[in-house]
């Protein structure tokens, strides 16, 4: 016999308390009596301290010792002839998307690997010793505990009907670890996938059995996706945007497909592009069409007959808001910087010419630069500096620039001849230098972000060389990145999204909410707000109490995952077979709780035996 | 309590179980056990010195030449003294102290029938204690029975008064720790007739199963936890078999008698039966 709650006999404790309530604390009705001594019982009287007495074995005692005793055993759920034969089977479910893909070389009803797992895990269930248990495991980027741990064999599969696999590539190993630890010494291990790993490749536990219900199927999928707004949008003057697609046929043959992309329009969904695609075997398709400007969003969906899975056919996408920077030169007329600069900017999209008041980004005169500092507004200055002598470097100067620093991607200074550097009387943080001298920094004297080009541009060849428009870009870059606002609207499974908010959003202290997928979550409240782990294809949208601040798009785009021709069916034994002494629920305190409580109902059954009449010291 | 039916109709139908002759008395209605003046003859004896002149028989003297003494009963009125237990525990059960109310009232109007004085001692914690005379008994219908000494523990330090050559009898459950023999003998001291009356309780008798119980004295008010169970109820009654053999025999010894009745029986059928059958009772 076992049990399948052991620590239900924990409960046989009451029958010692029983006994000792009945022995301590007996409460009998008062009867008033002329001769206690005649009862026998005098020297049982209240005296200082207490004297051991016989326990009265009642009526009452031994139907409350029956029903403690009766008690014990339905919380232990005893198991006769379970003992060695239950089974804790512990089952890893591939959790990727590859898993939610159709048997479509199958022939009848159409499964899903999913429910094929299932049906798999149902049969071995099924034929799982009475008192067995079951834990469910989902591989992903984290494991996660579908049920159990050691749950019921008749609750299991009726917890997977929620169960939709949707992971991007993962390591399966930290489930496989996880699964043999909840499994213990006796459980048995089993992982139910779509293909069966290499085992010489990864670390398989030895007692796990691999059963893999997968089959090579043809796939369409969509592997990349973008929205971008058009070049006269892209100037604040409006227009059509452009949606691009990577359009891959992942089967062994050709393929005719339907794309159809609608976007909402009131309650109903409205066709703004539908087209007929032929892909061959193994096309990769880049997809390119221009959809009308300020439908806020896009449902794109990829059909065909030769696609098993639809999770990676199916992308939304939100319409990119464009965010100008707004951009004020104060150099003097007719200065060479001025026209150097203008031209420039010329050539950079993203920007909008604004009065210094209302700009972004401020580009003037360095020597103007501290004196009117404002906290929210980037300012570059250009040189010269101050009154003070000045020398040139010559282009084969050394040039040491802070790479790490996103305002220098790009930028080599190849060829240049640096002319007009001056000394600084400033705080500064150098970003290019030349042995001592600080050609362009960043001030630490002002709150404001302001750089600083120690640079007579009449005197130099930066304008000339591609290094000037990508430093400009990359400072007209960056400074669209300070302004509030989402970098970019859309996004794949995984990827972190990182945004500003301004700043009377960012104060307090409350969480933001996140809503969308599988579940609202809560997001940290800062000038920068970073969301990751995002798993789930869908629109996301963050609030703050009612107001929405953000709204961005996640899809799933994972080419390997996409890839279902080398799924393989079959099963893999363990290598290593589970203790035959088999599976026993905490065995080890079962035992020893039996033996406790049966030497304490022993030692009080001694105890009552040695204070029977005939041993007790005479009254 | 002449106002007690019971005690009026006993009174009417028994007397006294007392011999002809009682020990000692006043000159009265009763024939003494000794020599006395009353005018029956009993028998001669040789002339002591300090015997009365007057009694010697001259005419024996003349026959004999012996100085011989003609002696006659004595005639006397009994001194009764009625000791009744008014502790706790003879409260235990309403009926325990009526009946015992009863019993003293009824030996007191006897007592008082044939000339007696008789005087009614409740045993309390009172110093000296109070002694009702035949105009007083009626105090008894309300006398509470809360005392906590008990007769031995009275007995033993000299509490109780007792009078030489009375008649005494006690009223008493003696359901208190004592030594038959020793409280027997101090009650037989110096009397002429001593009765003793056990008043119990039915249930005290003849104990029924109650289980579980906590036991009170109501007296000492010790506790004890008890099953009163059949087997419980035998130790109990050997017990209380033990107590009434010793104070029977320790009677017999002291020429006294002891009779135990039931409480809930009545007055007149403990009379009958009881009484009567042990001989301090007998039909008018």
């Amino acid at each position: 016999m076992s049990f399948a709650n052991p620590w239900g006999l924990m409960a046989l404790a009451a029958l010692p308390t029983i006994a000792a309530i009945h022995l301590f604390h007996r409460h009998y009705p008062r009867f008033e009596v002329s001769g206690l001594h005649l009862w026998g019982v005098a020297q049982m009287t209240h005296t200082p301290g207490r004297r051991r007495e016989r326990l009265p074995i009642t009526a009452t005692l031994i139907l409350e010792l029956l029903a403690a005793l009766v008690l014990a055993l339905a919380l232990a759920r005893p198991q006769v002839d379970a003992v060695n034969r239950s089974v804790h089977l512990v089952v890893v479910l591939d959790g990727s998307a590859s898993m939610s893909a159709q048997r479509l070389t199958s022939a009848g009803d159409l499964k899903t690997f999913r429910e094929l797992a299932i049906d798999e895990l149902d049969s071995r269930v099924r034929g799982l010793p009475p008192g067995s248990v079951v834990t469910l495991v989902e591989s992903g980027r984290r494991p996660a505990l579908l049920f159990g741990p050691q749950g019921h064999t008749a609750e299991a599969i009726g917890s997977l009907e929620r169960w939709s696999p949707q992971s991007v590539g993962h390591d399966a190993l930290p489930a496989w670890n996880l699964a043999d630890q909840l499994a213990g010494e006796t459980g048995q291990l089993l992982y139910l996938t779509d293909t069966l790993p290499d085992v010489g490749q990864f670390n398989l536990p030895g007692r796990m059995e691999v059963v893999s219900v997968g089959e090579p199927q043809p796939n369409l999928a969509i592997t990349a996706a973008g929205w971008m707004i058009g070049e006269a949008a892209d100037s604040g003057q409006g227009g059509a945007g452009r949606v691009h697609l990577r359009l891959v046929n992942l089967g062994g043959g050709p393929a005719t497909a339907t794309l159809l992309a609608t976007t909402r329009d009131g309650q109903q969904d409205r066709t703004v592009l539908e087209r007929q695609l032929e892909l061959a075997a193994g096309e990769v398709l880049p997809f390119e069409a221009e959809v009308p400007e300020a439908i806020g969003q896009l449902d794109v969906r990829l059909t065909s007959d030769r696609d098993a899975l639809e999770l990676d056919s199916h992308v939304r996408l939100i319409e990119p808001v464009p965010r100008l920077v707004r951009v004020a030169v104060t150099l003097p007329q007719e200065s060479v910087g001025r026209q150097q600069v203008g031209r420039a900017l010329l050539a950079l999209p993203g920007w909008t010419p604004s009065g210094a008041a209302d700009a972004d980004l401020v580009i003037g005169d360095a020597s103007a630069v501290a004196a009117q500092a404002e906290s929210q507004q980037w300012r570059l200055g250009i040189g010269p500096v101050a009154d003070s002598p000045a020398v040139d470097l010559s282009d084969r100067s050394a040039y040491v620039l802070e790479k790490r620093h996103p305002l220098l991607e790009g930028v080599v200074l190849g060829g240049v001849i640096w002319g007009g550097v001056q000394e600084l009387k400033f705080d500064f943080t150098p970003l290019i230098t030349s042995g001592t001298r600080s050609l362009l920094v960043q001030r630490l004297d002002s709150p404001a972000t302001q750089f600083v080009l120690n640079i007579d541009l009449a005197r130099s060849n930066l304008t000339d060389t591609p290094d000037w428009p990508i430093l400009l870009s990359n400072l007209i870059e960056q400074c669209r990145d300070s302004r509030p606002g989402l970098r970019r609207v859309n996004y794949r499974v995984t990827e972190d999204v990182r945004f500003r908010l301004d700043e009377q959003s960012a104060e307090g202290d409350e969480l933001l909410r996140l809503e969308g997928g599988d579940r609202p979550r809560q997001v940290a409240r800062g000038r920068l707000v970073e969301i990751s782990g995002l798993v789930r294809p869908a629109f996301y949208t963050v609030h703050d109490d009612d107001r929405q601040l953000a709204r961005f798009a996640v899809n799933f785009q994972d080419i390997d995952e996409s890839t279902l021709v080398g799924l393989v069916a079959g099963e893999r034994p363990a290598v290593v077979d589970a203790d035959a002494a088999g599976f026993e629920v905490d065995s080890p305190y079962t035992w020893l709780i039996l033996l406790a409580i049966v030497m304490v109902i022993g030692l009080a059954l001694g105890d009552w035996q040695l204070l029977r009449p005939g041993l007790a010291p005479p009254p | 309590m002449r106002s007690d039916a019971d005690v009026r109709h006993a009174a009417d139908t028994y007397q006294l179980g007392l011999l002809r002759v009682p020990a000692s008395g006043r000159a009265g209605d009763l024939l003494g056990r000794g020599t006395g003046s009353s005018l029956e003859f009993q028998e001669y004896r040789e002339y002591t010195p300090g015997d009365d002149i007057r009694h010697v028989d001259w005419a024996a003297y003349a026959r004999s030449d012996t100085l011989m003494v003609r002696l006659y009963r004595e005639e006397i009125s009994p001194r009764t003294e009625i000791l009744v237990d008014t502790s706790r525990s003879m409260n235990v059960v309403a009926a325990k102290s009526l009946m015992a109310r009863q019993l003293a009232g009824l030996f007191a109007m006897l007592a008082g029938g044939v000339g007696g004085s008789p005087v009614v001692i409740p045993l309390t914690e009172q110093r000296p204690l109070e002694r009702l005379g035949l105009d007083q008994i009626e105090r008894l219908v309300e006398w509470p029975f809360v005392a906590r000494s008990t007769l031995a523990e009275l007995m033993s330090d000299g509490s109780v008064p007792l009078k030489p050559r009375s008649i005494r009898i006690v009223i008493s459950d003696f359901l208190f720790p004592h030594d038959p023999e020793t409280l027997v003998k101090q009650l037989a001291s110096s009397a002429s007739t001593l009765w003793m009356v056990q008043v119990l309780g039915a249930w005290e008798a003849d104990p029924t199963v109650l289980g579980g119980r906590r036991l009170v004295d109501n007296e000492s008010a010790a506790e004890a936890d008890l099953l009163i169970n059949p087997s419980s109820i035998a130790d109990y009654l050997q017990r209380l078999q033990r107590l009434q053999r010793g104070l029977a025999t320790s009677c017999r010894r002291a020429e006294a008698s002891f009779v135990t009745v039931e409480a809930e029986s009545g007055l007149l059928q403990t009379c009958r039966d009881d009484l009567c059958g042990a001989g301090i009772l007998r039909v008018a």
